[in-house]
C-alpha cells in the first residue's frame, strides 16, 4: 500500500526545504526526498554564498532588479544567517572586462542599487583595474541556514524527510504521481517539486507518462576554493567582474573566505544532455556512486579534480595588493548546471517550469538563493 | 627539483596550422620537465586555416593537464597588438612571449633564459644569429643610432618577461605599440642570448609586409626623435631660405638694382608670410608629438572571446 503525501519534494536544498517549510504552514503534509546522507550538502552549501543584490548581471537589467527586489525580503527573513559587516567591492578589470567602470555607473544608476566609486588604487595593483565601488551585498551561511531548517523541520508533524533516498521512477497515474524508490518502497502525491538542481534533468528522465521536458543546460564541476584572510582582507568582498576574473568574499559568518575565478572555478563541463564526465568512470556501480543517470557529490568523491589554487591565487595576486593576503585552508567542489539561453546576456533566470497539471509536477533551476520566493505562487 | 615559479606561455598563432605541432612537441616536454607550474596562452589572430583544429587535437590527443586558455582576437590585429592581449590574460610570475612558432633553436635554451632572469634581469630575449634581409638590417641600425634613450635592439625570438617588468610597464601608462622597445625603455635589466639557428629551415613565412612597414615607421615615430628631427630640419631649412630672401629683397633697396616693378614688394610681403607659415609649423609639430603621448592610453585591442580548452 502507497503511502500519501500531499506533496513530494525532491532535493533538500535550500529551495527544497524553503517549499516543505511553506507547505507545512499551510498544513499539508509533506515528504522530502534527499539522495545525500543531510541536508545541504551540495549546491547550496558549495557556491559562493552571496545574497545576490543584482551587480553581478551588469548585462541583464530585469535579472538586477528582481535579485534587488528579494534581497530585502531574504536578509529580513534569514537576517541570523546572514553576515553583512563588510565592505563589498565591485572593480571592472581595465583589460577583458565586457563592463568598464562608466558603463557599471549606469547600470547601478538604472538598477537603483548603492554604488559609491573609491579609489580601484586602495585594493589593486596599478593598471589593473579601471573603477572600484563600495556596494551593499551579503553573504549567508549555509551551516546556519541549515541548523535552522533541521530545527523547524524536525518537530514538524507535517513534514517528513527521507534521506539516502534512490528514486527508481515516478509515473502518472490518473490524478496522481506514484514514486517508487530502488528498495520498493511506493508514495503517491498529486504534487510533485523537483528541485534537485544539477539533477533536474535526471529526475525528469524518471518520470513516466508526462512530457520529458528537459532543460537545456551544461554541467560544470566548480571548485571554491576557502582560504584564511589576512587581517586587512578580513572585512573586505573583493569581486573582479564581467570577464575572465576572480572573486574573493566573506564565506558566511565561517571567518573564511571563498575564492573563486571564472576561468579557474569549473575544471570540467560537459554539454552532453545527461552530464557525462571522464570522472565517472569506475564509480557507476558503486552505491554512492555517480552516472549520467545519477549525480554523486563532487564534494565527497574520490575522483574529485587536483585543486586548482595555484590558478586561481595567481590571478588573483595579479590583481590584489599585496596586504590583502589569504591562504589556503579547503577545496569544496559540486555541481553546477547553467541554462544555456543565458550565456549571452549573462543573465540567471530562474527556471521554473510546470510539467503536468493535475497531478501537478514543477521543476525548478536557480542558481541563486535569494530568488527562492519565486517557489510561493507555485505551491 | 622542479621550480616553484609560476610561468605562463604566451604563443601568436596567425594560420600556424603546419608549425603549431612540432612547437608544442618541442616547448612542452621542456617546461614540464623545469616547472612544476604553467600555463598556455594561445592568441588566435584571425586564423582561417586549420590552426585551432590542431590546438584542440594536440590537447586531447596528448591528454594535456596543463590550463589552456586561448584568446580569439576579434578580427586581424597584427603581432603587437595580439601578444599584448596574451599577455595582459597571462597570470604567471615570468611570462614567455613567443612572437613565432617556428621552431629554430634547441628548446634547451627556453631553460637558459630562465636561468639567465633569475640572475637579476627582468627581461631576456632569445635572438637567432642569422642574416638579417636588408631592410630589417638598415631598420635596426637606424633605429639604434637614434633611439630617445641609446638602448639597442635586435632581431628577437622569444623572450622571458618578468612580472615585475610588466607591472613597471604598465604603470608607466603607456600603450605597447612595440614590445621590444617598451621593455628595453622600462629601466630594468634586460639580458640577451644568442643562438645559432638550427639546420638552415626558415620559417617561410613572413609578417605582412604591409604590417611591418606601418610598424616600423610607427616605431620612429614612438620611440625614436628620427622623425621630429627631419621636420625640425625641413621647416628650419625653410626658415632659413625665406630670411635669406627676405634680406637679399631688401639689399636691391641698397644696392640701387632696378629689378621688375613690384619684384621687391612681393619678395619681402613673399618671404615674411613664409617666416610665419614655418614657424608656426614648427610649433605645431611640437604640439603633435605631445597629443601623441595622450593617444597611446587608448584602449589598443579587441577580443571577440577568451576559451578555455579542457581535455574532458
Amino acid at each position: 500500500m502507497a503511502r500519501h503525501y500531499d506533496k513530494i519534494i525532491i532535493g533538500a536544498g535550500l529551495y527544497g526545504l524553503y517549499a516543505a517549510a511553506f507547505c507545512a504552514r499551510k498544513n499539508e503534509h509533506v515528504l522530502v526526498l534527499e539522495y545525500d546522507a543531510a541536508p545541504f550538502q551540495r549546491a547550496t552549501y558549495i557556491n559562493q554564498a552571496r545574497v545576490h543584490m543584482g551587480y553581478h548581471y551588469p548585462r541583464s537589467l530585469t535579472t538586477a532588479v528582481k535579485s534587488a527586489g528579494y534581497f530585502r525580503r531574504f536578509c529580513e527573513d534569514f537576517g541570523f544567517c546572514v553576515h553583512d559587516r563588510f565592505d563589498q567591492v565591485y572593480a571592472t578589470s581595465e583589460k577583458f572586462s565586457w563592463t568598464n567602470a562608466e558603463q557599471f555607473r549606469e547600470f547601478c544608476r538604472a538598477a537603483d542599487i548603492k554604488c559609491l566609486e573609491t579609489s580601484p588604487d586602495r585594493y589593486f595593483s596599478p593598471g589593473m583595474c579601471d573603477g572600484a565601488f563600495l556596494t551593499e551585498e551579503y553573504t549567508y551561511d549555509a551551516k546556519i541556514l541549515q541548523k535552522y531548517y533541521e530545527d523547524i523541520l524536525s518537530g514538524n508533524k507535517n513534514v517528513d524527510i527521507l534521506f539516502d533516498a534512490r528514486i527508481r521512477s515516478i509515473r502518472k497515474d490518473g490524478a496522481a504521481f506514484c514514486v517508487s524508490l530502488e528498495d520498493g518502497t511506493i508514495f503517491d502525491t498529486s504534487f510533485v517539486l523537483n528541485s534537485s538542481y544539477a539533477s533536474v534533468n535526471q529526475i525528469i528522465d524518471k518520470t513516466e507518462g508526462i512530457d520529458k521536458n528537459f532543460f537545456d543546460i551544461k554541467y560544470e564541476l566548480c571548485e571554491i576554493i576557502l582560504c584564511r584572510p589576512s587581517e586587512l582582507l578580513k572585512d573586505t568582498g573583493i569581486t573582479v567582474m564581467d570577464g575572465p576574473f576572480f572573486s574573493i568574499m566573506p564565506f558566511g559568518k565561517t571567518g573564511l573566505h571563498s575564492l573563486t575565478s571564472v576561468t579557474f572555478t569549473p575544471h570540467v563541463t560537459s554539454y552532453e544532455g545527461r552530464p557525462t564526465f571522464h570522472c565517472q568512470q569506475g564509480l557507476e556501480s558503486d552505491e554512492k556512486g555517480c552516472s549520467p543517470g545519477a549525480l554523486g557529490n563532487c564534494n565527497t568523491c574520490a575522483h574529485r579534480p587536483a585543486s586548482a589554487w595555484p590558478y586561481m591565487s595567481r590571478l588573483a595576486d595579479k590583481y590584489l595588493k599585496p596586504e590583502y593576503a589569504y591562504s589556503y585552508v579547503e577545496s569544496l567542489y559540486s555541481m553546477k548546471p547553467i541554462l544555456k539561453s543565458s550565456e549571452v546576456d549573462d543573465s540567471r533566470p530562474t527556471a521554473i517550469r510546470v510539467m503536468s497539471e493535475s497531478p501537478t509536477f514543477i521543476s525548478v533551476l536557480s542558481g541563486k538563493i535569494n530568488t527562492v520566493y519565486d517557489l510561493d505562487e507555485y505551491l | 627539483m622542479k621550480e616553484k615559479k609560476f610561468i605562463s606561455l604566451v604563443i601568436y598563432l596567425h594560420n600556424d596550422g603546419a608549425q603549431l605541432e612540432h612547437f608544442l612537441d618541442q616547448v612542452l616536454p621542456v617546461c614540464e620537465k623545469k616547472f612544476e607550474q604553467f600555463e598556455l596562452i594561445c592568441v588566435e589572430d584571425g586564423c582561417c586555416d586549420n590552426t585551432m583544429d590542431v590546438l584542440r587535437k594536440y590537447i586531447a590527443q596528448n591528454n594535456l593537464t596543463i590550463m589552456v586558455n586561448v584568446v580569439h582576437m576579434s578580427f586581424f590585429h597584427g603581432l603587437e597588438s595580439s601578444m599584448n592581449a596574451g599577455r595582459d590574460l597571462a597570470i604567471g610570475d615570468f611570462v614567455y612571449e613567443f612572437d613565432t612558432v617556428f621552431v629554430d633553436y634547441d628548446p634547451a635554451i627556453i631553460t637558459d633564459l630562465y636561468d639567465k632572469l633569475l640572475e637579476g634581469n627582468d627581461i631576456v630575449a632569445a635572438s637567432g644569429r642569422k642574416k638579417l634581409r636588408l631592410t630589417s638590417r638598415l631598420f635596426y641600425a637606424l633605429y639604434n643610432k637614434t633611439s630617445k634613450d641609446g638602448e639597442k635592439i635586435g632581431p628577437e625570438t622569444f623572450r622571458l618577461v618578468s612580472r615585475r617588468a610588466i607591472n613597471r610597464v604598465k604603470a608607466m601608462g603607456l600603450h605597447i605599440p612595440y614590445r621590444k622597445a617598451v621593455y628595453k625603455n622600462c629601466g630594468l635589466r634586460t639580458a640577451t642570448i644568442g643562438y645559432d639557428p638550427e639546420g638552415g629551415r626558415t620559417s617561410g613565412k613572413r609578417g605582412v609586409s604591409s604590417e611591418r612597414t606601418s610598424l616600423a615607421l610607427d616605431s620612429f615615430i614612438y620611440f625614436t626623435n628620427v622623425m621630429e628631427r627631419i621636420s625640425t630640419i625641413v621647416s628650419g631649412s625653410f626658415l632659413l631660405f625665406s630670411i635669406g630672401m627676405a634680406i637679399y629683397a631688401i639689399s636691391d633697396i641698397f644696392n640701387k638694382n632696378k629689378p621688375v616693378e613690384g619684384w621687391l614688394s612681393t619678395m619681402i610681403f613673399l618671404s615674411l608670410g613664409f617666416f610665419g607659415v614655418f614657424a608656426l609649423l614648427t610649433i605645431i609639430l611640437k604640439y603633435l608629438s605631445v597629443i601623441l603621448n595622450l593617444i597611446f592610453k587608448r584602449q589598443q585591442y579587441l577580443i571577440s572571446d577568451i576559451e578555455k580548452i579542457v581535455n574532458s
